[in-house]
């Protein structure tokens, strides 16, 4: 009697179940069948049935580029409400998020987040999968690399909002004073003007330290791929060839003392900047409307350096759009997704920031747009238009980059802080992290 | 509490004394009434105290009994997490670190505390009082300020010491590298809180007894022998205040390297103090569980030395 009751609850169960994956799947495919409409439905009547509903939604930033894509959003949904929380930095938004997620309430519905982060936070279940509200069929309006970056182990967890292939910003007047009349088209012209910047005025250098986010990224390009990782199972190679290659040549400026002590972003890195001293930066093209904080008309943009002249770069910073798995306005984020992948959001988007979408980096305007920052009115944005399809293919971030990236000082950090052997340096970088990675239940280099 | 003394402090204070019971059954009811009553006194604090102390500690001890990964989920692990803090050299670093800046900063900081609060008391100055608030004013910047100014002046490519470089012609070590910068760090925290404990000494130093002064002075006691035999056996207890202060400011050292890292990446590691190491666990690296117990040791650490610190400033 018993079991057989048992079974009965187990038979219905079973069939519950798939009825509801069956649903799902309905709603999945975007059929528009009314019978889904509401807070649950992911069909595109849903989303236009949510944007009709008094909402707010609230959204935790770092950047302030994030707010007129809200009051865009808003102007067209006046029913929707934006609350936008701004923090320091976007360390701080994981934070506070991760903290949030464990709590199992207190999320927002909306966050930017940082390619590099959005592995972790999909293994952390902190984002939704948006490919059930047909937020997929964006893919062809970006780069290839950061659509990559929002899909992570199968999910859709976000929309790329900016981008930042690598390219090189240099000071055409400090390269010119110190006689380097063209940008370097490889390593070894960059190592020889490293040495001719330094030699002509030893206060100056050709490049700072770095940070954890631009070692990987250079290694990066460098054609290194240090990190895999497959669900649970990860390996980590800080030493292949790529990986080396970088981190050896970057030994030998940095015991040659021609690499600048001051950390990025510090006061004395902006000072190093605007007062000569500083000849260039390896970075995301997303500092290309920054540089007038940094003097006018006398910086240049040039692809980045690479091994063999051909040009190969990488990704450094950029974020994009999530929603939170917390969120009970899915539908209504979908919609934000959606406005900010095309037409007029998409517009907004690329007025604030340098974007990942292909629209713009085909459109004339945006392509021959100047900037008071550049010499000789260059057109900065083809060159960084140009690097984004010059990206390496193949990247991966671990799971756990963040904490990566907080004990990089720890032994990276130190060696260049050290002149010491950078490594050897990665090696114990390497350790901690395959350590790490073991005790919080993945497969590391196993 | 006995009758007799109950009647004794009434009678102190004025008030009749207590008509004395006589009947079985009644002291006992007012014994009980007397006992509650003194809840409504110590209730308020009670409630904040077990909100804001006790709940939390419980809450971390709680939590260093488990074991949560990114993979896997939540398991009780029982004094694991107690068993690898024990062996965890990066633990012991940090640690080893805060004890050195314990035997080193702290004495030079209460000695000049004592001296500028001595040398204010000693009625040879003038314009005590802005001397006082001059002194007390780097406690009154915030911290993050105060790192501020001191970076600046720490800078060796574009600050304070690149200038005298300059100037002078020469190349002097810079104080945010690897070596030198605890140092640098115990400098601040040396600037910063000099005021506050000579003001602890000060007020100490105003509440001896004039009469004292007066003895020692026909006794023919000069400054320093003043200085040693009455003044500082005086305020004894104020140093020991200050000294565990201090103590536990030590281990607890987080806000200056915390914001100098963004100054010297290469030179603080996240592993620079107990509490820099316990805040990276769990905030970059969701570690709550062993942070906890990270914390919970460190602060058993920091109980053990204030309390043998106290023992042997009783002793004397």
């Amino acid at each position: 009697m018993k079991i057989a009751k048992n079974n009965r609850w187990l038979r219905f169960g079973a069939a519950a179940t798939a009825s509801v994956v069956l649903a799902g799947t309905l709603f999945g495919c975007g059929t528009g069948n009314d019978a889904g409409a509401g807070a649950g439905g992911t069909s595109q009547a849903d989303i236009d049935a949510a944007v009709q509903k008094e909402t707010t939604l609230t959204w935790w930033t770092w950047s302030d580029g994030n707010q007129p894509i809200a009051d865009a959003f808003m102007k067209k949904y006046p029913k929707i409400k934006i609350d936008m929380v701004k923090l320091e930095n976007p360390d701080a938004v994981v934070t506070k998020l991760q903290n949030a997620v464990k709590a199992g309430k207190g999320a927002p519905d909306i966050v930017p987040v940082e390619y590099q982060t959005l592995p972790q936070l999909t293994m952390g279940k902190a984002l939704a999968d948006m490919t059930p509200y047909g937020i997929d069929k964006y893919k062809d309006n970006f780069t290839a690399s950061t659509w990559n970056a929002v899909n992570v182990g199968g999910k859709l967890v976000g929309l790329p909002l900016d981008s930042g292939p690598m390219v090189m910003i240099y000071n055409k007047d400090l390269f010119a004073k110190s006689g380097v009349t063209e940008a370097p088209k490889t390593w070894d012209d960059f190592a020889a003007a490293s040495k001719k910047i330094h030699a002509a005025d030893p206060e100056a250098y050709i490049a700072n330290s770095g940070d954890a986010g631009f070692f990987t990224s250079m290694m990066w390009a460098s054609g290194g791929q240090p990190f895999k990782s497959d669900g649970e199972k990860i390996t980590i190679n800080v030493q292949d060839a790529g990986s080396k290659k970088f981190a050896s040549y970057w030994n030998t400026l940095l015991n040659a003392s021609e690499l600048s002590p001051v950390p990025t972003w510090s006061d004395e890195w902006t000072k190093a900047l605007t007062q000569d001293k500083l000849g260039s930066l390896l970075i995301g093209s997303w500092m290309i409307s920054g540089m007038k904080d940094y003097g006018l008309g006398k910086w240049q943009v040039a692809p980045m350096p690479s091994w063999d002249g051909k040009g190969a770069t990488a990704e450094n910073g950029g974020s994009s759009l999530a929603v939170t798995e917390q969120s009970t306005n899915k539908a209504v984020g979908a919609a934000l997704l959606q406005f900010a992948a095309e037409g007029e959001g998409r517009d907004v988007i690329n007025a604030n920031g340098f974007p990942s979408n292909t629209a713009a980096m085909d459109d004339p305007t945006w392509l021959n747009m100047t900037f008071p920052a550049y010499a000789g009115d260059q057109k900065a944005n083809q060159v960084g238009a140009a690097a984004a399809k010059a990206v390496v293919p193949g990247w991966q971030y671990l799971p756990y980059q963040g904490y990566a990236n907080n004990v990089f000082a720890d032994s990276v950090g130190k060696a260049l802080g050290n002149k010491g052997d950078l490594n050897a340096a990665l090696i114990d970088w390497q350790k901690t992290l395959v350590d790490y990675g073991n005790t919080q239940g993945f497969t590391v280099n196993k | 509490m006995t009758d007799a003394t109950i009647q004794s402090s009434r009678r102190a204070a004025g008030l009749p004394a207590a008509v004395p019971t006589t009947a079985a059954g009644e002291p006992k009811l007012r014994k009980n009434k007397r006992k509650w009553g003194g809840w409504w006194f110590v209730g308020p604090f009670m409630i904040v105290f077990t909100l804001v102390f006790v709940a939390p500690l419980a809450y971390a001890i709680y939590l260093s009994l488990f074991r949560e990964t990114l993979i896997g989920g939540n398991a009780f692990v029982g004094f694991e997490n107690y068993l690898t803090a024990l062996s965890d050299p990066k633990f012991w670093e940090a640690t080893l670190r805060v004890s050195l800046f314990l035997v080193i900063q702290v004495p030079i900081m209460l000695f000049l505390a004592m001296f500028a609060a001595l040398a204010l008391d000693s009625a040879r100055l003038r314009w005590v009082p802005f001397y006082r608030l001059s002194i007390f004013l780097p406690y009154a910047v915030p911290g993050v300020v105060a790192v501020m100014i001191w970076a600046y002046m720490y800078g060796s490519q574009f600050g304070l010491v690149a200038d005298l470089n300059h100037f002078l012609g020469i190349t002097l070590p810079s104080p945010l590298a690897e070596n030198l910068i605890m140092i640098s760090i115990g400098n601040i925290v040396t600037w910063e809180f000099v005021g506050y404990n000579m003001l602890i000494f000060f007020s100490a130093l105003k509440a001896v007894p004039q009469e004292l002064y007066e003895a020692a002075e026909i006794d023919g006691a000069g400054t320093f022998r003043t200085i040693w035999s009455i003044k500082l056996p005086q305020i004894r207890g104020a140093i020991l205040i200050a000294t565990l202060f201090s103590i536990i400011g030590s281990f607890q050292l987080f806000n200056e390297p915390s914001i100098m890292q963004a100054l010297a990446p290469n030179a603080i590691s996240s592993y620079f103090t107990p509490n820099m190491y316990a805040f990276n666990l769990s905030f970059a690296g969701s570690q709550f569980n062993y942070a906890a117990a990270i914390a919970i040791v460190s602060g058993l650490i920091t109980m053990v030395v204030a309390y043998a610190a106290q023992i042997a400033g009783n002793k004397k």
